[in-house]
């Protein structure tokens, strides 16, 4: 079981550093959240936990982490912040800010980031998950609890959207 | 743009990535925390096993199916927790279910606060025995001992904290428990001033507990240096 889950970390912990990172821009706190992520799925699974998608529930620990962490920084704007998670997370996520901040990201990438930013809230994430993490409505949905044909139409008007503001003319 | 800029753009954002420093660091953290927290079932394991050990060998296999059944069972699990010295299911609570939650605690806070409960849960105990009338010196000298037990471990916590010049986590531990016996105060009292004036079993108990004297108002903190 601890060798499965060290894999676990092999092959998503760059995923997860990415997400955090790209909604908190300090790399400290990130590394902290990407750790902590793996920390509590450790946890959940040395309780007895039977985890279906290792994936989607690592996201869904990490994406409620992040959002924890953005409450606290901006405990003096609380009330700004809707009451739904999903809402607050949507609102809270300045992608292209922070990759200023990332020398990795070259020219293309800082401007789909801004171009993903600029789109309808709720078409950021499930777009994101999509296309960068190369996910499934599926584990989209779980991590967002959003039913899977929400999250499909999501993707779709997303991606639709995206070609408008962009002028690309292909996914 | 075309969908090769799309392409592109996400394997530059697919570069952010930690460094092999970063990776591995948090590799070895996990690598303590997965050691140090193993599945579930080998605390239980441990813990019920080694009270299996006090009982000989004719008598393990019941004791395990009871606790199998018990540990299995919501309801009598709730029983136990609800349970009173002389009940049924009191030694479960006091002897597998209140050492299997401390076993849990994550931290030394948790710890002392896991203990602080206890405490003050030995004081409900004999408050609920002495309204029912079955509050026995033998009795409150056991629940006596046990507080007295459970505080000396959050001294013990406590102290240890300001070793490590946590001034501020042990002030707070030393404030939980006395703010937590604090309401108890005058029951404790009543039934002092019982017990002295009526010890229960006299006869049986006379040369050892009519003079029982709880000393669970003594709230302060044993110190353990």
């Amino acid at each position: 079981m601890e060798e499965r889950f060290i894999d676990l970390y092999n092959k998503y912990g760059d995923a997860v550093f990415r997400y955090c990172i790209l909604r908190i821009a300090d790399r400290e706190t990130a590394l902290d959240i990407t750790q902590e992520s793996f920390t509590k799925l450790w946890d959940e699974i040395a309780k007895g936990k039977i985890v279906e998608n290792s994936r989607a529930f690592l996201f869904k620990i990490t994406r409620n982490l992040v959002i924890d962490w953005y409450r606290k920084k901006k405990a003096v704007s609380l009330e700004e912040i809707a009451e739904s998670k999903e809402e607050d997370l949507e609102e809270v996520i300045p992608l292209e800010d922070n990759a200023k901040y990332l020398s990795e990201i070259e020219v293309e990438g800082r401007y789909l980031l801004k171009k993903i930013d600029e789109l309808p809230k709720s078409y950021r994430e499930p777009l994101y998950l999509k296309y960068v993490e190369g996910m499934n409505n599926e584990e989209i949905s779980k991590i967002l609890n959003t039913k899977e044909s929400a999250t499909a139409v999501r993707i779709h008007r997303g991606i639709e959207e995206l070609k408008k503001i962009t002028g690309y003319q292909n996914e | 743009m075309s969908e090769n800029n799309i392409q592109k753009g996400i394997r530059e954002i697919k570069k952010i990535e930690m460094t092999s420093e970063e990776k591995e660091k948090i590799l070895h953290n996990l690598t303590l925390h997965v050691n140090y927290n193993k599945p579930v079932k080998t605390p239980y394991f441990k813990k019920i096993s080694s009270y299996i050990c006090f009982f000989n060998k004719k008598i393990c296999y019941s004791i395990a199916l009871i606790l199998i059944i018990i540990l299995g069972s919501g309801g009598i699990s709730y029983a136990s927790e609800t349970s009173l010295p002389g009940d049924l299911f009191y030694p479960i609570k006091t002897k597998v279910i209140e050492p299997v939650k401390i076993a849990f605690a994550k931290n030394p806070e948790k710890k002392a606060d896991i203990q602080t409960k206890l405490a003050e849960k030995r004081l409900r105990e004999a408050e609920s025995l002495s309204k029912q009338g079955r509050l026995s010196t033998t009795t409150a000298s056991e629940l006596n001992k046990k507080y007295k037990e459970h505080k000396e471990k959050v001294g013990k916590i406590k102290d240890q904290m300001e070793r490590n010049a946590d001034k501020k986590s042990a002030e707070a531990i030393e404030k939980k428990f006395e703010d937590r016996m604090k309401p108890h105060e005058e029951m404790i009292k009543r039934i002092n001033d019982e017990l002295n004036q009526k010890p229960i079993f006299q006869n049986l108990e006379n040369s050892k507990d009519s003079q029982t004297n709880l000393d669970f108002l003594d709230k302060k903190l044993v110190r353990n240096r």
